[in-house]
């Protein structure tokens, strides 16, 4: 027996009674609290418990494979980003409308954030974390563990990503930090610029270790933001609207495509393969288009190497270019974003560029909202019509007259192939957009106003503001200028040509043609 | 040729992999997503096919024990 120690449990044991009676209401609600949550990790540790075929720990890719072969439609859910952006969006859609309907205070709690302090001395900022240190700490732990599941099951060791995403995280709370600011967009030190432009310098002057990297998922954050932004987008909006979004995103991928592919084989003589990877990087969705289209024409390693180089660097180029341009033209938000979107070709560079120069004539709803319509539903769209067009194009003429042709590549020229390469994240887009559209139409104007903007519309947008500075941030840590091909005069001039049509194109259309349409978004 | 790439040792079809392989397709893209689909790299021949592509240069995959 350990007398000093029984005498020091009797003590606990009188001070937890007495405290327990004196809080006593805030012990019933801690209980109440705890309750739920229990339950959802309960729920969480015997799903995957009970799953057992779920791909996790050791030979990761040989379990992978197995469950593939096993169930084909299944895995698609599970190693997909694209359907994980849907289901974290979706839940915080979800969520947001319980609010609404009890009150609770779950939303408003994730939706906290310094950039709206507007902050003369630095005081009124460490004022406002003490103010808040639970919130963030609830945020942090929330956004952590939906990312970190979510990659683990991917493929990413689950405490690594976890790691890095506090580094991410931190960095994220010092961007915003700086945009709270009051003199901040004085300095044009908005958000976007200010997270790219540091991640770039700490990518590419300071050696950062290799753990940083697991939770750099500049794709993952941005469909998830783009899944977020549905919900405050309303369907009629986008009904109305996309027919002309649609319809100029055609003309230009069109024409983008194929001056790109003229100028890369008729002036420049580049191999057709490569030129194709390019046409599309260029004129349809960057990379991910190039990639989608890389095995129906047979590319190389080196061509879709090239092709990440190229749309890198006109990704960044433009990140810094349109936003001031556009505010030198004294462009509407509106106008401005549909620029946008018929010139970048990247969703996450676009997205930095329309928010930015939204912050900038403090109309970011509008610019944002132009730049989806034409970008996301406009142009992404065409990303598995191209890949049906260039297999077509590959298998019926080129691969003629291939002699010597070493891979039966066995490519797909039917319709299924456009579902197949479908950007499925834009599916969550429409599906928050409907639900939220249909939740709105049961509240009058004054109720809209008073409740659903407050409690589901603002925490949304200031959740979604957030999983978008994890990507600009992610986007700048990413680039490191030392690890991409150098690319010859040969490739860089006929693309650079193909994106300054583009850009000129987007320009008319969006200024003298559809101006005043998009300039009312 | 009825061997199927995604079983040949050359074939990098894993996510984690194929960013390794590209530097920088992670910046403004990504290997996780849809539209690459069922597209992979065969290091044979250092050309992008698909899962259900074919070639005489066949060679069991033997999986690496990872993660």
């Amino acid at each position: 027996m350990n007398r000093q120690l029984l005498i020091l449990g009797l003590f606990f044991t009188a001070l937890g009674i007495y405290t327990t009676a004196y809080w006593w209401l805030s012990v019933e609600e801690l209980v109440r609290g705890i309750i739920p949550i229990s339950f959802l990790l309960l729920a969480l540790v015997t799903l995957t418990a009970g799953y057992t075929d779920l791909p996790l720990g050791q030979a990761y890719e040989s379990k992978v494979q197995a469950h593939k072969e096993k169930y084909p439609r299944l895995s698609e859910f599970l190693f997909k980003e694209d359907w994980w952006a849907i289901a974290l969006g979706l839940l915080f859609v979800l969520i947001g409308i319980t609010h609404v309907a009890h009150g609770s205070d779950v939303l408003k709690l994730m939706a906290v954030n310094p950039g709206v302090v507007k902050w003369h001395s630095i005081n009124e900022l460490f004022a406002h974390y003490g103010d808040n240190i639970d919130a963030y700490i609830f945020q942090f732990i929330i956004w952590g563990s939906l990312f970190s599941i979510a990659c683990r099951v991917m493929g990413i060791a689950f405490l690594s990503f976890f790691k890095s995403f506090l580094f991410l995280y931190l960095g994220s709370l010092f961007i915003f930090s700086i945009s709270g600011w009051y003199s901040a967009s004085s300095f044009n030190l908005e958000p976007p610029l200010v997270a790219l432009i540091l991640g770039l310098i700490l990518a590419n002057l300071i050696k950062l270790p290799e753990w940083v990297d697991a939770s750099l998922r500049v794709e993952f954050y941005v469909k998830t933001g783009i899944v977020l932004l549905g919900a405050t987008f309303p369907i009629t909006l986008v009904v109305s609207a996309g027919a002309v979004a649609i319809g100029q995103a055609t003309f230009i991928s069109i024409l983008g495509c194929l001056s790109i592919y003229f100028f890369s084989t008729r002036l420049f003589n580049l191999d057709k393969r490569l030129a194709a990877v390019l046409s599309v990087g260029g004129s349809v969705c960057g990379v991910s288009a190039s990639m989608a289209i890389a095995a129906a024409v047979g590319a190389k390693k080196e061509h879709v190497y090239t092709s990440v180089t190229l749309v890198v660097a006109w990704a960044l180029i433009m990140i810094l270019f349109l936003p001031f341009v556009s505010k030198w033209l004294a462009l509407p938000a509106g106008v401005a974003g549909a620029w946008i979107g018929t010139s970048e070709f990247a969703d996450a560079a676009g997205f930095a560029a329309a928010s930015a120069y939204g912050k900038m004539v403090g109309n970011e709803e509008s610019a944002i909202k132009a730049f989806t319509l034409m970008k996301v539903i406009g142009r992404d769209l065409w990303i598995g019509i191209w890949a049906l067009v260039w297999a077509f194009v590959a298998t019926t003429i080129w691969n003629k007259s291939d002699a010597g042709k070493q891979i039966n590549s066995n490519t797909n020229t039917n319709r299924s192939e456009i579902w197949k390469r479908f950007p499925k994240f834009v599916l969550g887009f429409f599906v928050a957009s409907i639900i939220v559209t249909i939740v709105s139409e049961s509240y009058d104007k004054y109720q809209f106003a008073e409740v659903v903007k407050p409690h589901l519309i603002e925490p949304i947008n200031s959740i979604r503001s957030w999983v978008f500075i994890f990507c600009f941030f992610s986007i700048g840590l990413t680039t490191r200028f030392r690890d991409l091909k150098s690319v010859n005069l040969q490739t860089i001039i006929p693309f650079s040509m193909g994106v300054l049509i583009n850009v000129i194109a987007g320009f008319i259309f969006s200024v003298y043609i559809f101006g005043e349409y998009w300039a009312r978004i | 040729m009825s061997l199927k790439c995604y079983k040949c040792e050359n074939f990098v079809v894993d996510a984690s992999e194929l960013e390794r392989e590209i530097k920088g397709l992670n910046i403004v893209s990504s290997a996780y997503g849809s539209v690459r689909a069922d597209t992979g790299l065969c290091l044979w021949h250092e050309t992008f096919v698909t899962n259900s592509s074919s070639c005489d240069d066949f060679i069991k995959k033997t999986f690496s024990y990872k993660i």
